[in-house]
C-alpha cells in the first residue's frame, strides 16, 4: 500500500499534466493549479532538506568530533545569512552585496582550484593510466583543440587550414548529438517506467 | 512372544517389555522397564546416608570398591561370579586389554549372552537379543546425530568467522570437528534394573585417557608384552567405541553373511598375527569375524571422515605455510627491492613555474582585444539578427539562470547584449530562477554601468514556474477570470517578443528547450552561455528550436560592442592559460615515455 498510493498519485498527475498540455484551452487553468501544488511541495521539500542539513551539522557539533569546527562555521554562517535575510529583506541592496561578495569569490576560487588540479592531472594522466588507445586519443584530441583555440592557425588565413579547422570543430558536435540522442532515449524510458510504475520499489 | 509385548501409552504401538523407549514415538517407557527375575525391592543405596546424591558424589562412590564401584577392586559379593566357561576363555595368555574388555562385558552382561561363542548358532532370538538390537540402533542414531551436530557447528563457525576467545578460525574448526571427550554425547546404556545401582551412566572402556593417547601415537606398551606387537596395539587403539563393540558385538556381527562376501571380494583383512596360539579356541574362532567387522567399520568410518581429513590436511598445510612465514620473520630477504616510482618533484616544480609565468605574463601584458572571428558563427549571427529586428517598445524577458562561478565567462556577453537592448529602447523584464540571480543582477548593473536596468525578481518554483508561464493560454476564460487581478503572478511568456535565457548548465538548457521552447513562437527563444555549452546548443539551433545563441568569448566578440568585453577579459591571459595546458599535456607525454624507457633499460639489464 505504501508503494501503491504514491505510484497512483504520480501516474494520475502525469496523465493530467499530459492532458493539460494537449488540451490547453480546456485544462490549462487547472494545470496551473497542479503546477502551483508542485511548486509548494518542492519548496517544502527544500525547507525540509535545509532543516535536515542544519540538524546534521548541529549533531556533529554536539558530538565534538574533529570536523565539528567546520560544522560550527556552517551553523554560524547559516544563522547569520538567515537572520540577515529575515531582518533586512532579500531585496535589500546591502544584503545582496554582502552575500554576493562572499559567494562569488568562493565559487571562482573553486573553479581556479579545479583548473590547477586538472593541470596536474594532465601531467600524471599517462603515468597512472598508461598507454592505451583511449588515453592516446584523449591526449591527441585535447592537444588539437587547445591549439585551435589558441588562434595561431587562424592568423595564417589559409583556406585549406581553415577548412581543416572547420572540419575538426565539427567533431564535438557529432559526439554531442550522439550523447543527446542517448539521453533522450533514456529520459523516454525513465518516463515510461515512472508512468507504468515498473521498477518502483525494486532495490 | 506377541502376548509379551506392551502397548505404548502414547501411540498405542507394541513395544518389548524391556524397551526403555517406545520404538515408534520415542516416549520414555521406564515404568515398563523390567526383566525377568529382577529384584525391584533390592535397592542398594549408593550414597551414604547423610550425603546428597549428585553426579560428583556418584562418581566418587563408584571409585570406592567397598561401595560396589566398578573402577575399584570388586568385592566378592558385589560382582557376579564369572561362569566356568568364561573363566576358561580368560586365560593368562590373553592380552590385558582383551581381558579388561571381557571383564567389562561380563560386568555388564552377567548372564554371559553377549560373549557367547561365535560358533554357536541360536535358532531363535530371545527378548534380550531384540533389546540388544534396539540398543545398537539407538547407539547408531546417537553417533550419527553427534556427527551431524559436529558438522553443523563447524559450518556455523566457518560462516560466522567470529571468535570471542581469540582462537584462530582454522583451530576452531578443527576443534569443532573433534569435540572434546566431555562434549561427546554420552552413550547411555539401557541398564538392567538390577545393574542400574552398580553401573555409572556412561561408557567406560577401562582405559585411561593417557593410555589411549599413547595408543594413538603407537607408544603404548602393555606390561609384560614386547613393544613390537604393533598390530595388536593398533587393533586396540581404534577407539573406545571399537573396544566396546568388540566386546559386545561379535556374536551378532559374525552372523552377517554380507560381511563375509565383502571380505572375500577384496576387502580382505590381513590375519591378525598378534593373536597368540595360546589363546583359547573360542577366541581364535571369533577373531576372523572381529577383524572383518573392524575392517568394515573402519572403511565406513574412513568414508565418513574423508571430508574432515581433507579439511585437516588443508589446515595442516596452511599451518606449515604460516610457520614458514613466521620463521622468515626478521631474516634477510633476497627479493629485490622495488623502488617506488619517483614523486615527480621536477614535474611539480615545472608546473608551478609555468603557472606563475602565466599569471605574471597575463598581468604584465595587460588587456588584449579579443579577436573577432573572420566568419562569425551562424548561431551568433542569427542571435544578432534577432535582436536587430526588435522595435522600440517590444517586450524582452531576460532570465538569469547561472551561478556566480560562471559570471566571468558570461557577463561580458550579457553586458554587450543589454547595451544593445537599451539602444533599441525595448522594454526589458528581468527575472531569475534562483536566488543567486538577485545579487548577480545587482553586480551586473553596478559593474557595467547598466543602472537603468529594471530590478530583478525571483520566479517562484524555478523551472516549474517558467513552465507555468509558458503554457498559459490567454484564450482560456477560466484563466482570464482567475488572473484578472493578479497579472504579475500569471505573467505569460507569450506576452514577450523575445525570451533571452542566460544559463551555464546543460541540464537547464535541456529543460528550457524540451519543456518551454515549444510553447513559444518560433525563433523567439535566445540563449547566452559559456563556450563549453556551444556544442549542446548547436543541436537545438540546427533543428530550428532555438532562434540563436552566443556561446563564449568568440561569439561575444562577433556580436560587436566589445568595449565592455575588452574591459573585463584579456585574450592574452586566455592564450597563456591554453599554452600552459598544452605544455602540461606534452610534459605528461614526455614523462611517461621517459619512465617506459627507464623500465625497458632495467629489464634489459636484468
Amino acid at each position: 500500500m505504501k508503494r501503491i498510493i504514491p505510484l497512483f498519485v504520480a501516474t494520475l498527475t502525469s496523465f493530467f499534466v499530459l492532458a493539460g498540455l494537449i488540451w490547453p484551452v480546456s485544462l490549462g487553468g487547472y494545470l496551473n493549479i497542479v503546477l502551483d501544488w508542485a511548486i509548494i511541495v518542492g519548496a517544502m521539500a527544500l525547507l525540509v532538506a535545509i532543516a535536515h542539513l542544519f540538524l546534521a551539522q548541529w549533531r556533529k557539533i554536539a558530538r565534538g568530533n574533529r570536523s565539528s569546527f567546520y560544522s560550527l562555521v556552517f551553523v554560524i554562517v547559516f544563522l547569520l545569512s538567515l537572520g540577515g535575510g529575515l531582518v533586512m529583506g532579500v531585496d535589500d541592496p546591502e544584503y545582496r552585496l554582502w552575500i554576493s561578495s562572499i559567494q562569488k569569490p568562493l565559487e571562482v576560487s573553486l573553479l581556479g582550484l579545479a583548473a590547477v588540479v586538472m593541470a596536474g592531472a594532465g601531467v600524471q594522466f599517462y603515468r597512472t593510466r598508461g598507454w592505451s588507445p583511449l588515453t592516446v586519443a584523449f591526449g591527441v584530441s585535447a592537444l588539437v583543440f587547445l591549439v585551435i583555440d589558441l588562434g595561431f592557425l587562424q592568423v595564417l588565413n589559409s583556406p585549406p587550414v581553415n577548412a581543416i579547422i572547420k572540419t575538426l570543430q565539427m567533431l564535438p558536435l557529432i559526439g554531442a548529438r550522439g550523447l543527446l540522442i542517448g539521453m533522450s532515449f533514456g529520459a523516454l524510458i525513465v518516463a515510461l517506467k515512472a508512468l507504468t510504475g515498473e521498477g518502483v520499489g525494486n532495490d | 512372544m506377541t502376548e509379551e509385548l506392551r502397548d505404548c501409552p502414547h501411540c498405542g504401538n507394541k513395544n518389548l517389555p524391556t524397551a526403555s523407549r517406545c520404538v515408534h514415538c520415542g516416549l520414555e517407557l521406564e515404568e515398563f522397564f523390567s526383566f525377568e527375575g529382577q529384584n525391584d525391592s533390592g535397592e542398594v543405596p549408593l550414597v551414604p546416608p547423610g550425603e546428597e546424591e549428585g553426579l560428583p558424589e556418584l562418581l566418587r562412590d563408584l571409585q570406592q570398591p567397598d561401595l560396589g564401584g566398578i573402577f575399584g577392586e570388586p568385592k566378592e559379593g558385589d560382582t557376579r561370579p564369572i561362569g566356568e566357561e568364561e573363566q576358561k576363555t580368560v586365560s593368562p595368555a590373553v592380552p590385558e586389554w582383551l581381558s579388561r574388555v571381557r571383564e567389562r562385558a561380563k560386568v555388564e552382561y552377567p548372564s554371559g549372552d553377549p560373549i557367547r561363542k561365535t560358533g554357536a548358532i541360536e535358532t531363535g532370538k530371545t527378548d534380550r537379543d531384540r533389546v540388544s538390537q534396539e540398543f545398537d540402533a539407538w547407539i547408531a542414531r546417537l553417533q550419527e546425530s553427534a556427527r551431524r551436530e559436529a558438522m553443523l557447528k563447524a559450518k556455523a563457525v566457518r560462516s560466522s568467522g567470529l571468535n570471542e576467545e581469540g582462537v584462530p578460525d582454522w583451530l576452531q574448526r578443527v576443534r569443532e570437528l573433534h569435540p572434546k571427550p566431555e562434549e561427546r554425547p554420552t552413550e547411555e546404556v539401557p541398564l538392567k534394573a538390577d545393574e542400574a545401582d552398580e553401573e555409572p551412566k556412561g561408557w567406560d572402556s577401562g582405559w585411561s585417557e593417557e593410555d589411549l593417547e599413547k595408543l594413538r601415537r603407537g607408544e603404548y606398551q602393555e606390561p609384560g608384552k614386547p613393544a613390537s606387537d604393533h598390530s595388536e596395539i593398533e587393533e586396540t587403539a581404534d577407539s573406545d567405541e571399537s573396544d566396546l563393540a568388540e566386546a559386545e558385538e561379535p556374536p551378532v556381527e559374525h552372523q552377517i553373511a554380507e560381511l563375509d562376501e565383502e571380505s572375500a571380494a577384496g576387502d580382505r583383512i590381513e590375519p591378525d598375527i598378534s593373536v597368540k596360539p595360546e589363546e583359547t579356541a573360542e577366541v581364535a574362532e571369533s577373531e576372523p569375524a572381529e577383524s572383518e567387522c573392524e575392517a568394515v567399520s573402519e572403511k565406513k568410518e574412513t568414508e565418513d571422515l574423508q571430508p574432515d581429513l581433507l579439511l585437516l590436511k588443508s589446515q595442516y598445510e596452511r599451518a606449515n605455510l604460516l610457520k614458514q612465514l613466521i620463521n622468515q620473520e626478521g631474516k634477510a630477504s633476497f627479493t629485490p627491492r622495488i623502488n617506488p616510482p619517483a614523486r615527480g618533484g621536477a614535474a611539480q616544480i615545472i608546473l608551478a613555474l609555468l603557472m606563475l609565468i602565466g599569471v605574471i605574463g597575463a598581468v604584465l601584458i595587460g588587456d588584449a582585444v579579443w579577436p573577432r572571428p573572420a566568419v562569425p558563427a551562424l548561431a551568433a549571427a542569427a542571435f544578432k539578427q534577432s535582436l536587430e529586428n526588435l522595435k522600440p517598445g517590444d517586450k524582452v524577458l531576460v532570465v538569469l539562470d547561472y551561478q556566480p562561478a560562471a559570471s566571468a565567462d558570461i557577463e561580458p556577453g550579457v553586458t554587450a547584449v543589454f547595451r544593445t537592448l537599451q539602444e533599441k529602447k525595448v522594454e526589458i523584464t528581468l527575472r531569475t530562477t534562483q536566488p543567486t540571480g538577485l545579487w548577480l543582477a545587482d553586480s551586473l548593473r553596478s559593474g557595467s554601468s547598466l543602472e537603468t536596468l529594471p530590478e530583478p525578481r525571483l520566479i517562484p518554483g524555478g523551472l516549474l514556474g517558467m513552465l507555468k508561464w509558458a503554457h498559459y493560454s490567454p484564450t482560456n476564460p477560466v484563466i482570464r477570470a482567475a488572473t484578472s487581478d493578479s497579472g504579475e503572478t500569471m505573467l505569460s511568456l507569450h506576452d514577450f517578443t523575445r525570451v533571452l535565457v542566460v544559463t551555464d548548465a546543460s541540464l537547464s538548457i535541456a529543460s528550457w528547450m524540451e519543456q518551454v521552447s515549444h510553447w513559444l513562437p518560433p525563433n523567439s527563444l535566445l540563449m547566452i552561455t559559456p563556450s563549453q555549452e556551444a556544442v549542446t546548443l548547436s543541436v537545438y539551433y540546427d533543428s530550428g528550436q532555438l532562434g540563436g545563441y552566443l556561446a563564449g568569448m568568440s561569439d561575444f566578440a562577433s556580436f560587436d560592442k566589445l568595449s565592455a568585453l575588452n574591459a573585463q577579459v584579456s585574450y592574452r591571459a586566455y592564450q597563456v592559460g591554453l599554452l600552459i595546458m598544452i605544455m602540461l599535456l606534452l610534459l605528461g607525454f614526455v614523462v611517461k615515455a621517459d619512465d617506459d624507457a627507464n623500465r625497458k633499460q632495467k629489464l634489459e639489464a636484468k
